[in-house]
């Protein structure tokens, strides 16, 4: 199935039919069966990525008895297995080191490829569909596949949250944003702790331990209102436009009404929850200053975590970066910018490639702080960790080639309790190609990869890892099944 | 950096065809041709025929993403409509326009008397073509959608906190009184008067506010409901050829003063005087004699010669320790009032700009620049060494601009000349290169930094239209200050224009500006930067006698800017849909 063109045809006919306000109407109108959740805690996931920061020889782990990987070779063919492997016995790389703590709580999995090309690389990376110009931004992300599958806006206040650390580059491209409502819908980040901190917390109370779950917002109604006016009167101007352009732009407009309405959660999550609590209000950031961003960055991993213990949403996006990512690093003592200097450096210049580690380490060190603060939060006998998936991605293998074939990534946490198989590090058989050399999104030529999983399969895991059933994700010609053996 | 590398696959897409990018073009090519075909003269790609460059916007970075979003959106038109089929030799269409961050806000403070810019948490405003008031970039995303909510609901209790003041009637409370504010008030935010649903459909929003919580409540439901109206947040023109009075008021105040129509023009379109050249050109002598259209033609500025962030620039602070924030806001004030006077002041727009060297400076600038001036902190002007200072680009803002944090740039100030003054298009680099440059010492000039744009043809084949334009700029370092000798060896500003109606070899930036002052491609350049952020959208073929007539009135008006808007107010572009 291919979800975006589903759920775009959807709405369309939603929105052409004239009987619009009623749709929009029901939507509205159920307030989730919370108590239903209440037995167990509920089930999460947060999509972790960030850009270039990984070379596959810094990267991934080495077995037990076996020498360190070579190095990328500067022709761009990298260092890859093509054996499938399923070990619990590793050293654990530069790269990853500081997760190392987490170690019984990892996944390591190697041999999942994204689709090409550095530039698109955060659309490219749940979408399904290559982000390209004629459709930019691939198709909906699993995010929102998600938040639609599970109805999650009648069940927690936000279907799914966006959070972003200094990605909020001004053009809305195909590589600043990871999640998508569907092709040409970027659903950028909230870059502003302070912003996103108001969002979740401003009018919250964090409930009772065992009281019962927060009153709906008297606004719904009339929101609810207002928005369907506008929908109405999009559809009459519609019909009086002349021009088909100046149509498909209203349609655009009348798609989106549609998705606030559908994703703008009205449930009230599923009540008390152990570990529920409101973080500190975050001082004034600048969302734009590189000096600030190690601080922006703890204080979103703060809004988040404990926004998903008090349940206002489930499923969630952290980027770190816009495709771009020309930043500094000022507190690691990187002046050169990240994408231009570092990520375009040649194979050969190892200062570059220190540098690039060293941010590679600063990134882990986030994740294992994320991992610390879910592990934190009391959840019946165990914590957070216990129901909370962590994706942790990166958009790019080798900068300099614009690859993201062999995706670095690491999957973390697991939910409810035993569903994800962890401790261990897998990686998957790569079959030579038969066809043509793959060439990237810029026309390159690639090396020669072959065939492994690719981020669609991860993707359909993690449908199934919350309990959907589904049997296909994204664009065919890139989907293998899914990874099933991560699942127990 | 980022606006090469955010619009790289894109822009190579649209770029493919230049030699040095041909071999990675040629797949991508595939894509937006296919965009033009749905839609010549709207998609990205649409060739331009006017300045003998073609291809799509000169805004490489800027216009790539957004480029994308106006082809597809234009695209999905197209089928939708089983392909509309469009006179290849007609003019160009601008789609129905969204107010942009600076109208909304413009048009709330105008409407509702609040003037604390409440679209500053919409989110990032696509460009299109250097500017962001490109009608196919600027589109509606559900984030859009939940900001302009709540931006409603702010504005509408900001309306009845000060209800006496809001409404048109004594007796709150009264259902004819709020009878009386959704026509007037309904009259001024969607720039026309209601139509019968319209006013039907705010009754019954009235009605149903009242019940939920008293008339004031009722007042609220209507203003946020006005407000995410699309007959407020678009130029609504429904008119199929000649456009009525109303739209026409709309058109001319969103032009001059990127806001909703004053009680003048609100006056004049219920009088119906704005279908004449006559009645329209006597609003225009109003408005743009008024205070209220320098900050339009200031904005347009920024955006035209990409200045709108100079004020947050940082430079290295070890080497430019004393390139401070007030320095850098202090440069943006100064090019600020330069453009305010060359448009309003001086007698020839387009000659104060490009070749003036009188500027506007305080005293912290007027030190920093190493020049006598004022001395306090307030702007005056002074009149510059013209062989230092000649046009616009010698000041400090575009020229720290169009630098890297510890060394110039010969590579962006050249590439600005060619896409921002002559409107040709310069493709990014391609995606192997590697484009780190050689670091500094002290004994490399930026000269020597370059050689390898020379050296290789890959290179070069881009580099020769580019580098030795930006040589010419070589007296002036990474903080725009004027310097005698680079990497210990005395400056070589020598530099030679190609390919263009001025081209030819110069010595320094007198000499570059006076070609570029006198040369016919920049005079159409200007007139066409202005078409595009007029009309929303990049010139097609079919404008080329649009554009030559703006270009000629600005060349007879001795480079009056004001005079090429007049015109183009007065003109039937600017009357007819």
């Amino acid at each position: 199935m291919k979800y975006a063109k589903i759920a775009r045809r959807n709405a369309l006919r939603a929105i052409a039919g004239s009987t619009l306000a009623l749709p929009l109407l029901q939507t509205f109108r159920g307030f989730g069966s919370a108590s239903a959740q209440a037995a167990s805690y509920p089930k999460r996931v947060i999509i972790y990525a960030t850009v270039h920061t990984a070379w596959p020889e810094q990267f991934w782990p080495v077995l037990a008895g076996q020498p360190a990987r070579a190095k990328t070779p500067p022709d761009g063919a990298f260092v890859s297995g093509l054996d499938a492997l399923d070990v619990t016995d590793f050293t654990f790389s530069e790269s990853l080191k500081p997760l190392e703590r987490h170690r019984s709580r990892l996944l390591i999995t190697e041999n999942v490829d994204g689709f090409d090309g550095n530039h698109q690389g955060y659309s490219n990376l749940f979408g399904g569909h290559p982000s390209n110009i004629e459709n930019i931004g691939g198709g909906i992300t699993v995010d929102h596949v998600l938040a639609k599958e599970l109805d999650l806006a009648n069940v927690t206040k936000f279907a799914n949250l966006q959070v972003g650390v200094k990605a909020n580059a001004l053009e809305e491209g195909a590589g600043a944003r990871l999640s998508w409502y569907g092709p040409q819908m970027p659903a950028p980040p909230e870059c502003d702790p302070k912003k996103l901190y108001d969002t979740l917390f401003a009018n919250f109370t964090p409930p009772a331990s065992s009281g019962p779950a927060a009153a709906p917002d008297p606004a719904i109604d009339r929101r609810q209102s207002v928005l369907d006016a506008s929908a109405l009167q999009l559809q009459e101007l519609q019909k009086r436009l002349p021009l088909p352009e100046d149509r498909a732009k209203l349609e655009q407009h009348l798609d989106s009404i549609r998705m606030v309405e559908q994703l703008v959660g009205r449930g009230t999550g599923s009540g008390a929850l152990q570990g529920c609590g409101k973080p500190q209000a975050p001082g004034s950031l600048d969302p734009f200053s590189e000096a600030d961003a190690p601080a922006i960055a703890d204080a979103q991993i703060e809004n988040l975590v404990l926004g998903m213990s008090c349940d206002l949403t489930r499923v969630a996006t952290y980027q770190f970066y816009d495709d771009m990512g020309s930043y500094g690093h000022p507190w690691l003592g990187i002046t050169k910018q990240h994408h231009n200097d570092l990520g375009h450096a040649p194979s050969e210049d190892m200062a570059s490639q220190g540098d690039i580690l060293k941010i590679a380490v600063y990134q882990a060190e986030q994740v294992a702080k994320l991992l610390d603060r879910l592990g934190s939060i009391p959840e019946g006998a165990g914590s957070m960790l216990d129901n909370t998936l962590v994706v942790f991605v990166n958009t790019a293998t080798r900068g300099n080639v614009h690859s993201n074939m062999n995706l670095p990534l690491v999957l973390a946490g697991n939910m409810g309790g035993n569903t994800l198989r962890t401790g261990r590090y897998m990686r998957f058989k790569r079959a030579p190609s038969q066809g043509s050399r793959p060439v990237g999104a810029m026309g390159e030529a690639m090396s020669d990869l072959g065939v492994a999983r690719t981020s669609s399969d991860l993707c359909l895991t993690l449908m199934k890892a919350f309990g959907l059933n589904p049997t296909t994700f994204g664009d065919p010609a890139r989907f293998t099944g899914g990874i099933n053996e991560i699942l127990a | 950096m980022r606006r090469i590398i955010g619009g790289g696959a894109v822009a190579w897409a649209l770029f493919g065809a230049v030699a040095c990018t041909a071999q990675v073009g040629t797949q991508k090519q595939t894509g937006v041709g296919v965009g033009q075909a749905a839609s010549p003269g709207v998609g990205p790609g649409a060739g331009n025929g006017l300045n003998g460059s073609g291809g799509a916007g000169s805004t490489v970075g800027a216009g790539a993403g957004a480029a994308v979003g106006a082809g597809a959106t234009v695209g999905a038109g197209a089928a939708s409509s089983g392909g509309a089929v469009i006179d290849p030799g007609a003019p160009g269409i601008t789609v129905i326009r969204r107010l942009n961050k600076t109208e909304y806000n413009n048009t709330v403070r105008d409407l509702i008397g609040n003037s604390s810019g409440p679209a500053k948490d919409f989110p990032p405003e696509e460009q299109g073509y250097g500017f962001n008031n490109n009608s196919a970039a600027l589109t509606v995303s559900p984030v859009l959608v939940q900001a302009q909510l709540t931006a409603a609901e702010a504005m509408s209790a900001f309306a009845v906190s000060n209800l006496s003041t809001s409404l048109p009637c004594a007796a709150v409370g009264d259902d004819a009184c709020a009878q009386q504010f959704i026509a007037s008030f309904g009259e001024r935010a969607f720039r026309h008067p209601l139509e019968a649903t319209d006013t039907d459909r705010l009754t019954a929003l009235f009605n149903k506010g009242k019940l939920a919580g008293g008339f004031s409540s009722g007042i609220e439901w209507v203003v946020q409901s006005v407000l995410l109206s699309p007959r407020f947040l678009y130029r609504v023109e429904l008119s199929s050829a000649s456009l009525d009075s109303w739209e026409v008021a709309s058109r001319l105040s969103y032009l001059l003063w990127q806001s909703m129509p004053d009680s003048g023009l609100l006056d004049a379109a219920r009088a119906d005087s704005l279908v004449t050249p006559a009645g329209v050109t006597t609003q225009v002598d109003r408005l743009l004699t008024h205070e209220n259209a320098k900050p339009a033609l200031r904005d347009f500025h920024a955006q035209w010669l990409k200045y709108g962030g100079v004020q947050s620039l940082a430079r290295d602070a070890t080497a430019y320790p004393d390139f401070t924030p007030s320095i850098a806001q202090a440069m943006r004030e100064e090019l600020d009032e330069l453009v305010t006077y060359a448009a309003f002041d001086s007698p020839s727009h387009v000659q104060t700009l490009l070749f003036g060297s009188d500027s506007f400076l305080n005293g912290p600038l007027a030190t920093f620049y190493g020049v006598s001036g004022p001395t306090g902190a307030s702007f005056s002007k002074v009149a510059l060494n013209s062989a230092q200072r000649s046009g616009i680009l010698t000041r400090g803002g575009l020229m720290a601009a169009l630098s890297h944090p510890d060394q110039t740039s010969p590579v962006l100030r050249g590439k600005f000349v060619r896409t921002q003054l002559l409107c040709e298009d310069v493709p990014p680099p391609p995606p192997s290169v590697v484009t780190t440059l050689p670091p500094v010492t002290p004994t490399f000039t930026a000269r020597d930094r370059m050689v390898q744009h020379t050296q290789d043809p890959t290179c070069n084949a881009c580099h020769q239209r580019l580098d030795p334009i930006g040589f010419g700029f070589e007296n002036l370092d990474p903080v725009g200050r004027w310097r005698d000798s680079d990497g210990g060896k005395p400056v070589d500003a020598t530099g030679n224009i190609s390919g263009t109606d001025t081209s030819g070899a110069f010595n320094g930036p007198a000499e570059l500006a006076a070609r570029l002052a006198a040369s016919s491609q920049v005079n159409t350049c200007v007139a066409t930067q202005y078409f595009r952020f007029a009309t929303g959208r990049k010139e097609i073929g079919g404008d080329a006698t649009t554009i030559s007539q703006l270009s000629a009135t600005l060349k007879d008006k001795g480079g009056s800017l004001t005079q090429l808007i007049a015109a183009l107010a007065a003109s039937n572009v600017l009357r007819n849909r």
